[in-house]
């Protein structure tokens, strides 16, 4: 037997076949598996092998896909001044000067994830507050969810802001006060993210690639461009996607569809808004919203710009998502893909549904009869869902029908776990506890269900069941190392286990 | 006579006659130069200087700063062989009136009085002759450091000077259109289109434009472009009317559109009725004169309920009045109306009048006068324009005290417009008053 590059042995290797056969070692050669087994037949291996890693006993599983991140916007939030926990302006305001004295002369400060409704003084700064932590150096400060922002007066000066711009926050003199909402915030986020140097952008896109490696990822898809996401970070990623040590998947959010040809992108949509968010109220749902009871949320599209889309993209062969939260933008997306398949029958498309929060006992049969693949979060679960959290704040009773894994996998519908990072963090194994986890029982799925949503249903959503997802001879050689195997711990533990390894068609990218 | 010219407009420039001087002066001393300049007609406080420019200063230190850069503008001008170029005044300083001053912004503004004087003398301009004066925002790219008073002046004034830069280029628009002169219509719409690439009822208007020209595909085009400006900048889709105008060149309609606006005279009383398109024209250009536009839209559905519009209007005046104005309406009043809009007493008690309510019938007369006294003291200090959208749903009540307020002789400031609707009442009531 010629030499091989890497072995695997010592290990617990959970292959994820149609059996989830149980394996010790794996070999590796040009990136693609040789041969598992079991007991001691590694043996003759040992010696040619380039490399070998003595598991002593550790979990190994395919490489995790994580099936909707924005990477981009990821990478800008690794590199940005966290805001996330603080509690009042002064806080805020030191935080900013700290950072204003790190950074060059003219370096514009990017502040994330504030959010004023956790401060004592409940409101947004304005500029004056931040001129004074900020004289030199411009300032950009956004709300957790990015809807409003505020600027320092050197900022304001540069944004060539037009008058009639909706969205300008006034003082009392009539003057644009700093705090920028709607069609201004729009505006002043496209402005910076066009100024951020190219260098820098793909320096954050490296961290966040990085991040994805540290929880196990090989591959990843990333949802990009279009009218909040921004082209330039998607330009980005296209250009360095060949140097990148993981599989990045670019999803193009544009309805143009002669672009994304040109631009040799073959996923269009990726999280293009048919509704908005429960978090917003702009989800669009076919009962109004507990909280608000005036509001069913937000349609952005017609049926017929919808349907002319999807059928277009489809006649083009491309693989098509759509972001569908509520149960009227799910009925949209099944309604258009329908159609389109009756148009024009294509045997094998796997379109795919973003979020389906809310999806029917008649959509989910409709969504599996139409291969439609559900493109899930499980962590939204951890963060919002259960007695007392938003989901039951908006939603009232509904919150026991969301993200319902259990039904959508007993129909048959393939799941395809993710984390939409940066709402929730690039982190796999929570999104296998939370599905495990759901705290509604009879939405829960076992480990093996949760963890097909991160390995194979990730690579069958992707066209790719035949190359990853598994371990198997032939297949490219993408693992994940734990420490402890989720088969045989507590459910409420899973979350704790951590990866030690990351290995992407026989690399080493993370060894602990 | 000397001659000093002051450019503010996108690009910066002082010319001392006829020659470049900016090279010779800091950031401070060129804007202090702006400053002086384009209030040149008045004497400036000191110390109002002083808060401008050196706001963030020891106040000592500040009025030193003012001292000496007044007086490096002085050599300037000496080693320039000028006369002097600031004049002391008790307390102030002012520019020598032996200067000959022209600043960019002075020509907009004397553009501008021009054409609202006469229309015709748009014939004597053109967009490069705009663009000429108007070559970019105002102090562009320009920001002192430490100096918020003067920064806000900054803002103050840019946003002025855009405002009235579009209010022109507005009028110039619909100038060329009554004139048929679509290709340099064209020309102007783009350019506004420009400055802020979301005002879709200026897309809808190019692409009329486009159909009357016959150039199907130049309108498609911009359709194009319009629905993708809307979608990659704010994800919503076209409006409807803008959606019918496709449909019509999809289907190859040969009806050439109406035209947004044909020419009506301005009117001289404060009573108006415009059709659709001219109506919404008309209330944009309104906009940027006036200080507070309410406009009113109802539905069908309610054109049975008694006082609903007077109840929808005093909703949009309780949002907009002053609190000196709160102050003066008497209790009486707002206890009258609060009959029809029990909504009222809690308006009011945000400015700490306490109403009670107004359990019995108000006869109609004390309602009408109630309601006209408050748009009377509103009125004391804004400039108000009402929109009237669907007059034809307006309630019979309200339509009455409509035909009171209009009827009564003084106009208090106010402009009322009416769009365009198939109510033979408005009819009716613009034979009577005219």
């Amino acid at each position: 037997m010629s030499g091989i590059d890497l072995l695997l042995y010592n290990g617990k290797i959970y292959t994820m076949d149609s059996l989830n056969t149980l394996v010790n070692w794996v070999s590796i050669k040009d990136g693609i598996i040789v041969e598992t087994g079991c007991g001691d037949g590694f043996n003759h291996y040992v010696e040619d092998a380039i490399e070998s890693i003595d598991l002593k006993g550790r979990v190994v599983f395919p490489g995790f896909f994580d099936n909707h991140v924005h990477l981009a916007q990821t990478g800008l939030n690794l590199m940005s001044l966290d805001l996330n926990h603080v509690e009042n302006l002064n806080q805020l305001f030191e935080m900013i000067s700290f950072a204003a004295s790190k950074a060059e002369n003219g370096e514009i400060i990017r502040g994330i994830g504030f959010d004023e409704m956790q401060t004592t003084e409940r409101r947004m700064p304005n500029r004056r507050e931040l001129d004074k932590c900020s004289p030199n150096n411009p300032v950009w400060i956004n709300r957790v969810e990015y809807h409003v922002s505020s600027v320092n007066t050197m900022l304001l000066s540069m944004l060539h802001l037009p008058f009639n711009l909706e969205g300008i926050l006034r003082d009392e003199k009539g003057l644009p006060d700093g705090r920028l909402i709607g069609r201004a915030n729009l505006f002043v986020r496209k402005y910076i993210i066009e100024k951020i140097p190219n260098q820098i952008k793909k320096e954050a896109i490296n961290k966040a690639i990085e991040k994805a490696i540290s929880k196990g990822v090989t591959t990843l898809n990333s949802m990009e461009g279009g009218n909040f996401f921004n082209e330039s970070g998607m330009n980005c990623i296209l250009e360095n996607n060949s140097i990148f040590p993981i599989d990045v998947k670019l999803f193009y959010q544009t309805t143009d569809i002669r672009k994304a040809i040109e631009k040799g992108i073959r996923c269009i949509g990726g999280d293009l808004f048919l509704d908005g968010s429960f978090g917003s109220r702009t989800a669009a749902l076919s009962e109004p919203y507990e909280d608000e009871i005036l509001t069913n949320g937000v349609l952005y599209y017609t049926q017929e710009e919808v349907d002319d889309f999807v059928q277009n993209a489809h006649e083009q062969g491309l693989q098509i998502s759509l972001h569908a939260i509520g149960e009227i933008a799910i009925d949209q997306a099944l309604n258009a893909y329908e159609k389109a398949q009756k148009y024009y029958l294509r045997k094998d498309s796997r379109h795919r549904i973003e979020h389906f929060e809310l999806a029917t006992d008649l959509q989910i049969s409709k969504a599996k009869e139409l291969n439609i693949i559900a493109s899930m979060q499980p962590t939204f679960e951890l963060m919002w869902g259960g007695a007392g959290k938003m989901y039951e704040a908006r939603l009232g009773n509904r919150y026991k029908r969301t993200n319902r894994f259990n039904k959508m996998v007993q129909e048959g519908l393939c799941i395809a776990g993710g984390s939409d990072s940066d709402v929730t963090e690039m982190n796999p194994i929570l999104g296998i506890h939370s599905a495990v986890n759901h705290p509604v029982e009879e939405n829960r799925v076992d480990v093996l269900e949760a963890i097909k949503m991160f390995t194979c249903n990730g690579a069958y959503a992707g066209f790719e069941e035949e190359k990853k997802g598994s371990i198997q001879m032939g297949k490219k050689g993408d693992f994940v190392i734990l420490d402890k195997d989720p088969f045989n711990i507590k459910k409420e533990e899973i979350k704790d286990i951590q990866v030690m390894g990351t290995i992407k068609e026989g690399n080493i990218l993370l060894i602990k | 006579m000397e001659k000093l010219e002051v450019y503010s407009l996108g690009t910066l420039d002082i010319k001392l006659n006829n020659r470049s001087i900016n090279e010779f002066m800091s950031g401070k001393a060129f804007a202090l130069l702006c400053y002086l300049a384009m209030n040149s007609d008045k004497v400036l406080n000191r110390d109002k200087l002083v808060e401008l420019f050196w706001g963030n200063s020891d106040l000592e230190a500040a009025k030193y700063n003012l001292r000496y850069t007044l007086w490096t503008l002085r050599r300037l001008f000496k080693n320039e062989e000028a006369q002097d170029i600031i004049v002391n005044v008790k307390n102030g300083c002012k520019i020598n009136d032996a200067y000959k001053i022209i600043t960019d912004v002075n020509l907009l503004d004397s553009l501008l009085i021009n054409v609202e004087k006469d229309r015709k003398y748009y014939s004597k301009i053109s967009l490069e002759k705009i663009h000429s004066i108007y070559k970019g925002e105002f102090f562009e790219g320009f920001f002192l450091k430490n100096c918020p008073e003067f920064n806000d002046w900054v803002f103050y004034e840019r946003e002025a000077c855009q405002r009235k830069y579009f209010t022109l280029l507005l009028g110039f628009s619909m100038y060329l259109q009554d004139n048929n002169l679509p290709e340099k219509c064209i020309e102007v719409y783009e350019e506004m289109i420009r400055m802020n690439p979301l005002q879709e009822d200026l897309y809808l208007n190019l692409i009329k434009l486009y159909i009357q020209l016959g150039d199907r595909s130049a309108a498609l085009i911009h359709y194009e472009k319009c629905c993708k400006v809307l979608r990659e900048e704010l994800n919503i889709g076209p409006m409807q009317e803008l959606q019918k105008v496709y449909q019509q060149i999809k289907n190859g309609s040969q009806k050439k559109p109406k035209l947004s606006f044909k020419h009506s005279k301005k009117p001289d009383t404060h009573f108006v009725i415009l059709d659709q398109d001219r109506y919404y024209q008309y209330m944009k250009i309104e906009a940027h004169k006036r200080n507070s536009i309410i406009i009113t839209s109802i539905e069908k559905n309610v054109a049975e309920v008694e006082y609903y519009w007077m109840v929808e209007l005093m909703e949009c005046l309780s949002l907009k009045t002053r609190k000196e104005t709160w102050d003066n309406i008497p209790d009486y009043c707002l206890k009258d109306l609060s009959y029809i809009n029990s909504n009222l007493i809690e308006k009011a008690a945000l400015y700490k009048k306490n109403i009670e309510n107004q359990q019995l019938a108000v006869p109609d007369v004390r309602l009408f006068k109630s309601l006209e006294k408050w748009m009377k003291l509103f009125a004391c200090h804004e400039k108000v324009l009402i929109g009237i959208e669907n007059s034809e749903w307006i309630d019979h009540k309200s339509f009455l005290w409509l035909q009171y307020f209009i009827g009564r002789e003084e106009s208090y400031n106010i402009e009322i417009v009416f769009k365009e609707s198939a109510d033979e009442r408005i009819k009716k009531l613009r034979e009577k008053v005219y």
